[in-house]
């Protein structure tokens, strides 16, 4: 061939439109008797064959109409075994002693933690701009390194998604253009 | 046996093989060449094209004939076609530019390849184009189907199918003159 900047006219070039391929002889003839060999090993596959969906197990006739009754029967019978609850009453004097208690415990670590969130305010004011940004940029870097790894995890995830979704979701996923209806897929 | 006799006989269990053995011999070849067309090696299209036909047999009871059976089988093929390529490039944890790469090699090893220089620069060259595209021209150009079959085996509008013919055709003959 020469190496000539020519111009090429695919339309009018027709020994271009050839399929430049080739298969050996009798390839043909071979891959019908694979294809119908196929077909005849999938005829086995359990999704081929829906009447396998089809649920074979019975039950004693009528048995659904008395199923309804039999289970308000057991519900009524539980109900009737069931204890009446015992209400415990505020009003009794010995819980006048304990709530007065706990109501003072609550109102004692309410205060101290007040003033230590107060005292944690002081202290922080005390630290040095520069330390403050140096801590807060160590720890956008340790989220930065959080969030890598939870990347990782999530990469991982969503390989295993797009095993287990196969491959034309994928496929049209990418290409929501194709997203059209596949009637054999139904 | 026209296609309408095909399905009439495959609904029949006992015409069922028959019908189905008619099926295939009148589209493998067609099935084939399309899907060779796309996944170039050989091996690659004589599993993609077994694929195809298993699939169409266990799925031609729900086809409902909204569209003829050619077209039908033509869209299975070209999914399972890309597919394949999708599948190649997951499996190896290869890029795109990887599998073209492979494939580019592979056309120039010669195997099963009997076309000139020429066409060997053209079937490298469709190897750089985006696969829809290059499934557009093979449709188009080797394959003779008109845009309103091609749109609908892709599921593209005939105006677009004409845009990406266009803009294939020119970026082919741009990399042929300068190649």
């Amino acid at each position: 061939m020469n190496n000539d900047k020519r111009h090429i006219n695919l339309e009018e070039d027709k020994h271009l439109k050839e399929i430049p391929f080739g298969v050996e002889d009798n390839y043909f003839k071979s891959l019908t008797e694979n294809i119908l060999n196929g077909a005849k090993a999938a005829e086995s596959d359990v999704e081929f064959n829906l009447h396998l969906k089809q649920n074979k197990m019975q039950v004693p006739e009528g048995y659904f109409d008395s199923l309804s009754k039999t289970i308000e029967d057991k519900v009524l019978v539980s109900e009737e075994n069931l204890k009446p609850l015992e209400v415990i009453s505020i009003n009794r004097k010995r819980n006048y002693r304990w709530v007065g208690i706990a109501a003072s415990l609550l109102l004692l670590a309410s205060i101290y933690f007040g003033i230590s969130f107060n005292k944690e305010q002081d202290v922080l004011a005390e630290v040095s701009d520069e330390y403050l940004i140096e801590f807060l940029e160590d720890n956008t870097i340790l989220n930065e390194e959080m969030m890598a790894s939870i990347t990782e995890i999530d990469m991982i995830l969503d390989e295993i998604y797009a095993e287990e979704t196969g491959d034309i979701a994928l496929f049209v996923g990418d290409h929501p253009e194709l997203d059209y209806d596949f009637e054999y897929y139904e | 046996m026209q296609d309408r006799e095909i399905l009439d006989a495959f609904k029949e269990p006992k015409q069922r093989e028959l019908a189905f053995r008619e099926l295939v011999v009148t589209y493998q070849e067609r099935v084939y060449w399309h899907v060779r067309k796309m996944v170039i090696i050989h091996d690659d299209a004589d599993d993609v094209t077994q694929e195809v036909f298993i699939k169409v047999y266990k799925n031609l009871d729900t086809f409902r004939e909204s569209s003829q059976l050619f077209t039908w089988i033509y869209r299975i093929a070209t999914n399972e076609a890309i597919n394949h390529l999708k599948k190649k490039q997951r499996k190896h944890a290869q890029s795109l530019e990887d599998v073209q790469y492979e494939l580019e090699n592979h056309l120039s090893s010669g195997h099963h390849f009997t076309g000139d220089e020429i066409q060997l620069k053209l079937q490298k060259a469709l190897l750089k184009l985006p696969e829809k595209q290059r499934l557009v021209f093979n449709m188009k150009y080797f394959d003779d189907l008109k845009y309103d079959q091609i749109s609908e085996i892709t599921g593209t509008s005939v105006g677009a199918l004409k845009a990406s013919y266009h803009l294939a055709v020119k970026k082919l003959e741009e990399y042929l003159k300068e190649n």
